[in-house]
């Protein structure tokens, strides 16, 4: 029996019970939908967590920093080391400095930190308002204020202290006296952005300047960009052998991935109980269909049906039905998700919170989804189909 | 010698074998069936034809004993060789005829072509030419459940020919069906027989089929009880001369054909001890007097017909006879329709002279037939007599009882035998004019 005919022989009861197919199909759809949902909220929740951290380029950065013991310190030597490193695309430093920064009349403690512009993307540092560093000389007095050290100065809009103008006073340790000097830069410094930090403190200008300022001579901590994913672990122990302290929000990532796979395990398991009684329907279903039509099966197998040819019908019956389950359940569940989330969002919105996209379905899970409600119904089949395929003609005939 | 396409060798088909409620179906029964025969199974409901037919076609496996179809055992078949089997050797009609009701006529035709993998367009090419042999092709496309019983046969038969296989069985393929579908049925099975030159197996309990058959197996009780050939068709199975005589019983079970051999004997006596002519001549007899009764033969054809040589397929009666019978015939007739016409009346309320001639005219008749002579009191009270039988306040018997009993006890008062033979006369005046 050739595929076609047998997809035209097995899709016979939507024209002879229709209702009762669209019903076991619903039921399929509404087990299925349990899934789709849950663990598309599973998805959705991930994606919140991970766009607030996730970049590209951070996720292909290390954060190198110096080991608690002095006996060797992050430099220019070590820097330059680092970027003739094999798999190294871009090394980009962060020097720190204690100063006071002054503005409108107040003055503040804050890390006053020199960067190239590389470092944002390495770093994975986002803008509330305004530009990050652009490494062209026009910006050699710009400095970026972290939101941390907004609220100290009793700011509210970001927007509003841009292009206003800050000075700084640098703290540094007098070498052996315990004691430190202070020594105002020169010049007063244009804002022309605001990090979204609002747990520590700091102000950031171009490392040029910095070092044209004060004298520089080691470094916080180095970003160092590796060019693919697969170099990070090695990139990583040359540096670590080297004396140093690795940390790579890669890795951070990771962790949270799995404890997202965790939760949609967790929640795909609530939703496979209702596809788990949604299949127990089907079957019951095709156990009737089979009772049903035990007389036709007699007289096709009497006029040249073999038993796989039967088995075939039915299983493919499973299958279709099945399929179409998870269609309508993918159907179901994005369109209840997605209601859900905008309900959600006009509740949110009303007391002034954020919109967010609870839900997720990524295309390789509905991919999933659609075979494996298919794998469903096939298994729901296999039973019926075994019994249809070997009842004996004669009884079969006699059937009524 | 041509070799027997089905031979069966002493199959017993025992169904709950070894339990309380353990039934035989099949005794044992051994037979040969030869190509392009056909052949009847004929017998009363449980007699085991059809656990036979399906024995044959290759889904009832017997308990022992041995079915060969074209010399090989299809219960020794794998799967692959029975489908096969089911797709090129044998095909099937059932009863109620089995189309599946989801699909086209033409699909359900061409479903055993689905089945063994044919193209779509192959496949309804012949499908289609089937149709249109059958006279069934405009409904092509409708679904089987909405045809006649007639139509949804042919269907079927198209669909059972349609892997052009060389057996073909039909179990009970008019049990369904009014007599003018029944007959397109047969016709067409006896084309399927004669002109495809199929060997067809019908099962039937129904005796007006059996002149299709070149030979009939009579079974009964799970046995074959006896094998009978058609005289009327040519043989296809090869006998020596000398092993099987045709006799008068074996006529007589054409005409009798649920009466067991024993009774066919006695039937066969019981003919010569009371009619002087045998059955085939009572037969054209009957022919004869139904042409008459039913006005399509004149007086001069009903003599001439009569008379007509056995070779000519008349009963050839003699003149005398012919004359006899002609005349009695009209008188049966017309006097049955005074009767008619007189019960008409009295149920009607009509009363008339014409009613007193009536009775007096089938008085005359009667008296006339059994040879009596009576007088004017006799013949007063025998008519006041047919008046009540004949609006029906009496019974036969009592009508004959009061035409013995003497004058003076109120009765008629014929003999005995007089008497017998007047109210057997009357009654069939009656019947007759009751059905006229």
């Amino acid at each position: 029996m050739r595929v076609g005919d047998a997809l035209k022989l097995s899709t016979r009861m939507f024209k002879t019970n229709p209702a009762r197919t669209w019903l076991t199909i619903l039921g399929m759809g509404v087990g299925t939908s349990a899934v789709v949902m849950l663990v598309g909220l599973g998805f959705g929740l991930q994606n919140i967590l991970l766009e607030k951290i996730v970049f590209g380029d951070t996720l292909l950065s290390l954060t190198v920093s110096n080991p608690l013991s002095t006996a060797v310190t992050l430099d220019d030597k070590t820097v330059a080391q680092f970027k003739a490193m094999p798999n190294v695309l871009d090394v980009s430093p962060l020097a720190s400095l204690q100063s006071l920064v002054t503005y409108d009349g107040l003055s503040a403690n804050a890390d006053l930190q020199g960067i190239r512009a590389s470092y944002f993307k390495y770093a994975g540092i986002a803008m509330v308002a305004g530009q990050p560093f652009s490494d062209q000389p026009s910006d050699g007095n710009d400095v970026i204020l972290s939101s941390a050290a907004l609220q100290l100065f009793g700011v509210d809009d970001p927007k509003s202290i841009l292009g206003k103008t800050v000075s700084f006073r640098v703290i540094t340790p007098t070498s052996g006296s315990g004691t430190s000097d202070q020594v105002a830069l020169n010049g007063t410094y244009t804002v022309t952005g605001v990090t979204n930090d609002v747990a520590s403190i700091y102000a950031m200008m171009p490392l040029a300047t910095l070092s044209s300022q004060v004298g520089i001579t080691s470094y916080d901590k180095v970003q160092v960009r590796v060019s693919a994913s697969n170099y990070l672990n090695s990139v990583s122990d040359a540096i670590i052998k080297l004396g140093f302290e690795v940390s790579a929000l890669s890795k951070t990532v990771e962790q949270a991935n799995q404890i997202f796979s965790g939760i949609q395990i967790l929640l795909a398991g609530f939703g496979g109980i209702a596809l788990i009684v949604s299949a127990i329907g089907m079957f019951n279903t095709m156990t009737v269909t089979l009772l049903e039509r035990t007389g036709e099966i007699g007289v096709m197998r009497t006029i040249g049906a073999s038993p796989r040819d039967i088995q075939f019908l039915f299983l493919s019956e499973a299958v279709v039905v099945g399929f179409l389950g998870g269609m309508t359940g993918m159907a179901i569940g994005i369109i209840g998700g997605l209601l859900i989330n905008y309900l959600l969002n006009v509740v949110a919105a009303h007391f002034g919170g954020a919109a967010v996209a609870l839900f997720a379905f990524p295309g390789t899970f509905l991919a999933f989804i659609t075979a494996f409600s298919a794998v469903v119904g096939f298994i729901t089949g296999i039973f019926p189909a075994r019994r249809a395929s070997s009842i004996s003609p004669l009884e079969a005939i006699r059937y009524k | 010698m041509i070799e027997p396409i089905i031979r069966v060798n002493n199959l017993k088909i025992v169904y709950n074998e070894g339990k309380a409620n353990e039934y035989y179906a099949l005794r044992g029964e051994s037979l040969e069936i030869y190509p392009r025969e056909y052949i009847i199974l004929f017998g009363p409901s449980g007699c085991g034809k059809s656990t036979l037919l399906y024995s044959l076609l290759g889904i009832l496996a017997p308990s022992s004993g041995e079915v060969l179809i074209k010399g090989e055992n299809p219960y020794k078949y794998d799967w692959r060789q029975m489908v096969k089997f089911q797709q090129s050797t044998v095909g099937i009609i059932y009863q109620s005829f089995n189309l599946i009701p989801s699909l086209t006529v033409l699909d359900n035709v061409a479903l055993p072509l689905i089945f063994a993998g044919l193209s779509k367009s192959e496949r309804d090419k012949q499908a289609m030419a089937l149709l249109k042999r059958f006279g069934v092709d405009q409904h092509a496309h409708k679904l089987g459940t909405n045809l006649s019983g007639g139509q949804m046969q042919r269907v079927a038969v198209a669909r059972s020919l349609v892997n052009d296989p060389e057996i073909l069985f039909a179990d009970e393929p008019v049990g369904n069906l009014d007599s003018i579908s029944s007959d397109q049925v047969m016709g067409t099975l006896e084309e399927i027989n004669m002109k495809d030159q199929k060997t067809v197996i019908l099962v039937t309990h129904d005796a007006k089929l059996l002149p299709y058959a070149h030979r009939v197996y009579y079974l009964k009780d799970g046995a074959v009880e006896r094998e009978v050939m058609n005289p009327e068709k040519k043989q296809i199975k090869q006998t020596d001369p000398g092993t099987s005589i045709l006799s008068e019983i074996e006529k007589l079970a054409r005409i009798y054909p649920y009466a067991t051999p024993n009774e066919l004997r006695v039937k066969s006596i019981v003919n010569f001890l009371t009619q002087d002519i045998g059955f085939d001549q009572i037969e054209r007899l009957e022919r004869c007097v139904g042409m008459f009764i039913d006005g399509k033969f004149t007086d001069e054809t009903l003599v001439a017909t009569l008379r007509k040589a056995v070779e000519d397929g008349g009963p050839e009666l003699s003149k005398e006879r012919a004359d006899i019978f002609r005349e009695k015939l009209s008188i049966i007739l017309k006097e049955a329709r005074e009767i008619r016409s007189y019960r008409d009346n009295f149920r009607a309320k009509v009363s008339s002279p014409r009613q007193a001639e009536r009775l007096a005219e089938v008085r005359s008749d009667l008296v006339r037939e059994c040879g009596l002579s009576l007088s004017a009191e006799q013949a007063e009270r025998l008519e006041e007599l047919l008046k009540f039988r004949i609006r029906g306040f009496i019974q036969q018997e009592d009508f004959r009882r009061r035409f013995e009993t003497p004058f003076e006890d109120g009765g008629v008062g014929v003999g005995s035998e007089a008497a017998r033979i007047g109210s057997w006369y009357l009654e069939k005046l009656i019947g007759q004019g009751m059905y006229l």
